[in-house]
């Protein structure tokens, strides 16, 4: 909302500066975003009286006014002769600039020295006297000699507002007013609405409301002998400064009158409206209507109609009909003020894409009991600026009135609510300087007009109260009452734990989008028939990239990993830690997000080093991470059992079980896979349903008592067909030594001339200790003995020596 | 004998000053005080010595012994040290060389700051609530009071899933959750940290954005502990003289409102571009729960009032960590991300 400080001023007594009356607004939850003016492109433009104009004597197209601009006479060269003696005229006189940085210098013109030039509207770069040619006419009072900059009010501030939404009061000046008026104490001056109504001279114009819960009221109000004309420019500068474009003089009427109310006017050429009928209707289905902006407009049967006796003339609050439009061959016209539904205003404007100023309004709310008011003061201005004569009475059809509210409030609630004292009387005070009546007895009875649609319950006369005194005397308590405690939860701290984990290992935490492509099941080889494809979809996404939920954290992290590639970062640890969704079932019926960690690692580690060389990450990179995370959070050990993982590479990839249940996979990325994603190194990944590995995580470790007697260190190496797993072969160890085993620790892998093809050596350090007493050698050597007979018959294992 | 002692001394003296190594030392001493050396030849030689003479030898020899004792030991010092320093010489580095850095990882700027928010009203005795962030409605939207045919429930606004169902646009439908969870226990004092969606992508605006939201019901909750609880959040997150400001302000699940602006952290309040030469920047909004919120959820709203709010934690981190651009956030450029450790 614009609020030309000027024309605010019509309605209130204002002492300060237009920034200290912002500073004030906003300080009381009316925003001024900011303090502008119109654009003023020109300098040396004064006002001046056209003496004589005459033809030029050399010059067929060119003419020589003289003109007075208070003090002295000047002679003018003009190239149209739209003035008249007496007329009043932007003179740019020598020295002035114009738009385009157009110096005006004192010239000669075939023989008459011109000195300057009279200025069009276009010429000065304004926005006035639409369609109209010529020098621009100033209205008659326009102080001679004045700059004209200062003579049309230019160069008046303009407050912008950024209303928040309950606040469709200062839709219009008059709501500005009120607001000033409980601010600052100063009472509100209403507009003169008292306009001489003649009889009616033929047929009152016939409104029926068909629908009373879309249209509340609807006032209308004939005029008779209208002269179409441009407006006054004080009143054509004002709209500018509203923002509003000037059209013509009744228009421009109805439009001048909806800033000042905040109530939408129309106006219908009467003369084409059949049998003078109005309707306020549904649409019909297949109904169209030709709107101003000459756009035929198919309407549906949601919509709220104005129609006479034939046809659609208007949507109702969103745009005119351009058949009825008032033209410049207009004689007489129906006002139109009126009530409409907000929502129902705003789903029409909505499907036919229009926001107007009218509509916005509507939506937001226009007091249903300003109709009137807002009619009789068009009238008012039509009969001041002589344009028509006023035909009968206000035709008021009210068919679902509505009545201020009258609402309690207990002083001391108040006090409470806010923190703060204020008293009684202040209270009471508040609401009367904006006009509500209050009867005062040990609580407030505040009258509430319905020009204040937000003020419904006690506790909005709360907010009133401290709005009004001022946010800024509230002080700072704190509350008090019962003591509680704070503290993250086991789950909470588990997922901490979890990032700290990865962080203090070299990690980096990503955050990604939680939406994905669909592209992105089809780039991970995703099966038709895997959970991962039970995604959910966005109904309106913003692009097909962004339209599916992830159900998994892959694609997120190779798109990070690509990006940062193209970045030249080509050695990366990332992880992140977030929500996957799921559709519960096929169709989607709710949702179930479900916490993951998603690890990556690409690259070589540590960076180039001039002590030691990188060394490139391979899967057992990102095996370690794994085991150290579920160490970390006090997990049994997991398994990890080969398994085929779609977007992994067959061989590189395994499936992880701790205590039976599959908490997730690692691997290294299917290099099909990692192409489809610009990438063209090894990646190594897994990911791990949080909430099964949280739910078997010791957030408190166990304390286990040190030995009390030595360990013997034995080691054992075997060669075994490659079709045994090592977590087999340590499985056996462990089963075959019995509880005098107390770690197994695999510390080389060979393969080479004296081992057999399709085997490999492995080599234990196996540690023995009793926990009861010293062991001795014999009992050792027995037991590593059972070991390798256990291994050899087993997976035919040989023993090396 | 005297003087076979004084020949003793003098070739130990001469030796013990001639060797080099400990080990020459260690062959030296022996030499002279071993079990064969010529200390104790010497001394088995004594019984030769008439009687009267013994004593007076004896303790000349027992004198040298300790005096050679001394030698070797004070020498044996001596020539440790001057290895140690040869070694230490030979050890020496270039301590401008780059150091070898054990490998640190990064927590996401976001993380870093929704923990630092969490921790402080983890503090102030609050609990930390999550919600889901597909959302039904009814959270989202009705039970915050906000009706069917509130603009902000425009579809346009909204990530919808199917009709009643959608992204949630902000974390306030943990308040309700929460609400219906403890009704009527009081006091409740949580926050709620989260992911929220809003159907926008430009310079300013991110599809995906975090919030923390933050709920306190009790009897007699009044603005001023609003107030007062985020005057502290403010002094712990950006300095012990920050401010903050009030300003009225409208919520349809808060009555009053009040948008809540801090003094400038990058001009400290003298005015500048960034808070537009007003000196303060708006960090939250914020309000008394609106009394129908409240009874939906199970609280007698005569009986017991509350206060909420809600902050946007990308604003929180531009502000302490001076990003300028949101979409940084989600980019997760590793150079950006290794900026926060
Ligand atoms: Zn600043």
């Amino acid at each position: 909302m614009r609020v030309p400080y000027t024309w605010l001023k019509d309605f209130i007594e204002i002492e300060l500066t237009a920034q200290e009356l912002a500073n004030v607004l906003t300080n009381a939850g009316i925003e001024v975003e900011e303090i502008t003016t119109l654009k003023v492109d020109f300098s040396g433009v004064v006002v001046a009286e056209v003496l004589t104009v005459e033809k030029h004597p050399e010059a067929d197209k060119l003419f020589v006014a003289r003109v007075w601009d208070g003090v002295e006479e000047h002679t003018v060269v003009a190239g149209i002769a739209n003035m008249q003696p007496g007329d009043r005229v932007p003179l740019a006189k020598p020295g002035a600039v114009l738009p385009g940085n157009l110096q005006i210098k004192r010239a000669r013109l075939r023989g008459v020295e011109s000195a300057g030039m009279l200025c069009s509207a276009a010429e000065l770069g304004l926005a006035l006297n639409p369609n109209a040619e010529g020098i621009l006419i100033l209205d008659e009072n326009t102080p001679l000699g004045q700059s004209l900059a200062e003579a049309l009010y230019l160069m008046d501030p303009i407050l912008v507002l950024g209303l928040t939404p309950n606040r469709a009061d200062c839709l219009g000046l008059l709501g500005v007013a009120h607001e000033v008026a409980s601010l600052t104490g100063k009472p509100v001056q209403m507009p003169n609405i008292t306009a001489n109504i003649l009889p009616l001279s033929s047929q009152a114009p016939r409104i029926s409301i068909k629908d009373p819960k879309l249209c509340a009221r609807y006032a209308g109000l004939l005029v008779r002998d209208v002269r179409i004309a441009l407006s006054p420019l004080w009143m054509q500068v004002r709209l500018l400064q509203a923002g509003v474009r000037p059209i013509n003089n009744i228009v421009d009427v109805t439009n001048y009158v909806m800033w000042e109310w905040g109530q939408p006017l129309h106006a219908f050429d009467y003369a084409t409206l059949a049998e003078g009928r109005i309707d306020v209707r549904l649409a019909f289905e297949n109904e169209f209507l030709v709107t101003l902006d000459n756009v035929e407009r198919p309407l549906t049967g949601e919509m709220l109609l104005i129609a006479d006796a034939l046809r659609p003339i208007a949507i109702a609050g969103v745009m005119g009909g351009l058949a009825t439009e008032v033209t410049a061959k207009t004689t007489s016209v129906l006002l139109e003020s009126a009530h409409f539904d907000p929502t129902s205003i705003r789903r029409t404007g909505r499907s036919l894409g229009l926001y107007s100023e009218a509509q916005q309004r509507f939506e937001k709310g226009v007091d249903v009991n300003g109709c009137t008011e807002a009619i009789l003061r068009a009238s008012r201005l039509i009969e001041l600026l002589g344009i028509g004569c006023l035909d009968g009475q206000v035709v008021d059809e009210y068919v679902a009135p509505r009545y201020p509210n009258q609402i309690r409030l207990r002083p001391e609630r108040a006090r409470k609510l806010i923190g703060l004292e204020i008293s009684q009387l202040e209270m009471a005070l508040i609401f009367r300087r904006q006009g509500f009546f209050v009867g005062e007895g040990t609580q407030l009875h505040v009258t509430v007009p319905t020009r204040r649609q937000d003020l419904l319950l006690e506790v909005d006369l709360i907010e009133e109260v401290a709005r009004i005194h001022g946010y800024h005397k509230i002080g700072s308590t704190l509350p008090t009452g019962a003591m509680t405690q704070g503290r993250l939860t086991d789950r909470q701290q588990l997922l901490k734990k979890t990032k700290q984990t990865l962080q203090s290992c070299g990690f980096a935490e990503v955050i990604n989008y939680s939406f994905i492509s669909p592209q992105d099941a089809e780039k991970l080889q995703i099966p038709a028939n895997s959970r991962l494809r039970q995604a959910i979809h966005l109904a309106n996404p913003l692009s097909e990239e962004q339209s599916v939920m992830r159900t998994q954290l892959v694609s997120g992290l190779l798109s990070t990993i690509a990006y940062n590639k193209n970045r030249n970062q080509h050695d990366l640890m990332l992880f992140e830690q977030g929500s996957v969704y799921f559709a519960r079932e096929l169709p989607e019926s709710s949702a179930d997000e479900r916490t993951v960690l998603g690890i990556a690692i690409t690259g070589a580690f540590p960076g180039e080093h001039w002590l030691q060389k990188p060394l490139v990450t391979d899967f057992f990179d990102i095996k370690g991470t794994v085991e150290t995370i579920f160490a970390r959070l006090g997990s049994k050990s997991a398994t990890y059992l080969p398994a085929e993982i779609p977007w992994c590479q067959p061989g590189q990839s395994a499936s992880i079980v701790l205590a039976g249940e599959e908490v997730g996979w690692l691997g290294k990325i299917h290099p099909d896979v990692a192409e489809r994603y610009d990438i063209d190194k090894s990646v190594y990944m897994t990911e791990l349903d949080l909430q099964a590995v949280l739910s078997r995580a010791n957030l408190y470790p166990e304390y286990v008592a040190l030995p009390r007697y030595p360990a013997m260190l034995r080691d054992m190496a075997i060669v075994v067909p490659d079709a045994v797993s090592a977590a087999e072969v340590i499985s056996l160890i462990r089963e075959a030594g019995g509880s005098l085993v107390e770690e197994v620790n695999l510390f080389d892998l060979y393969r080479g001339p004296q081992i057999p093809t399709g085997c490999r050596s492995l080599a234990f350090a196996v540690k023995y200790r009793d926990k009861l007493r010293t062991l001795s050698d014999e009992v050792v050597a027995r037991q590593h003995q059972n070991i390798e007979e256990a291994l050899a018959a087993r997976f035919s294992a040989s023993l090396r020596r | 004998m005297q003087k076979k002692l004084q020949e003793i001394h003098n070739q130990a003296v001469a030796e013990i000053a001639a060797v080099q190594t400990e080990d020459e030392l260690k062959q030296v001493q022996v030499r002279f005080l071993g079990k064969k050396g010529e200390m104790t030849s010497l001394l088995r030689g004594m019984g030769q010595l008439p009687p009267e003479e013994r004593p007076l030898v004896g303790g000349l020899a027992n004198q040298l012994r300790d005096e050679l004792t001394n030698l070797f030991t004070a020498r044996e010092e001596e020539l440790r040290s001057t290895a140690r320093r040869k070694a230490m010489a030979d050890e020496q580095v270039d301590v401008t060389l780059p150091g070898k850095p054990p490998m640190i990882g990064h927590l996401h700027p976001l993380t870093l700051i929704m923990d630092e928010i969490a921790e402080i009203f983890l503090g102030m005795g609050f609990t930390i609530k999550e919600g889901p962030e597909i959302e039904t409605e009814y959270y989202n939207f009705e039970a915050l009071n906000i009706p069917r045919e509130h603009p902000a429930r425009e579809m346009q606004d909204s990530f919808y899933i199917r009709p009643e169902v959608l992204l949630r646009t902000h974390t306030s439908p943990v308040q309700i959750r929460t609400m219906e969870e403890l009704a009527p226990q009081v006091p409740v004092r949580i926050i709620a940290p989260g992911k929220v969606y809003r159907r926008d992508d430009d310079a300013t605006h991110s599809p995906m954005f975090h919030q923390v939201e933050g709920l306190v019901i009790d009897r007699d909750i009044s603005l001023s502990d609003l107030k007062g609880t985020l005057l502290l959040f403010a002094r712990q997150m950006f300095g012990p003289k920050q401010q903050v400001r009030l300003r009225p302000s409208f919520f349809p699940f808060t009555e009053p409102s009040a948008e809540v602006d801090i003094a400038c952290v990058i001009c400290g309040g003298q005015g500048c571009r960034v808070c537009k030469d007003s000196g303060w920047i708006e960090i939250l909004g914020s309000g008394m729960v609106h009394p129908r919120v409240l009874e939906l959820s199970g609280y007698d709203p005569e009986e017991y009032t509350a206060y909420a709010f809600g902050m946007g934690v990308e604003r929180v981190a531009m502000l302490k960590y001076g990003i300028g651009d949101l979409r940084m956030f989600f980019s997760n450029d590793i150079r950006m991300l290794r900026q926060f450790s």
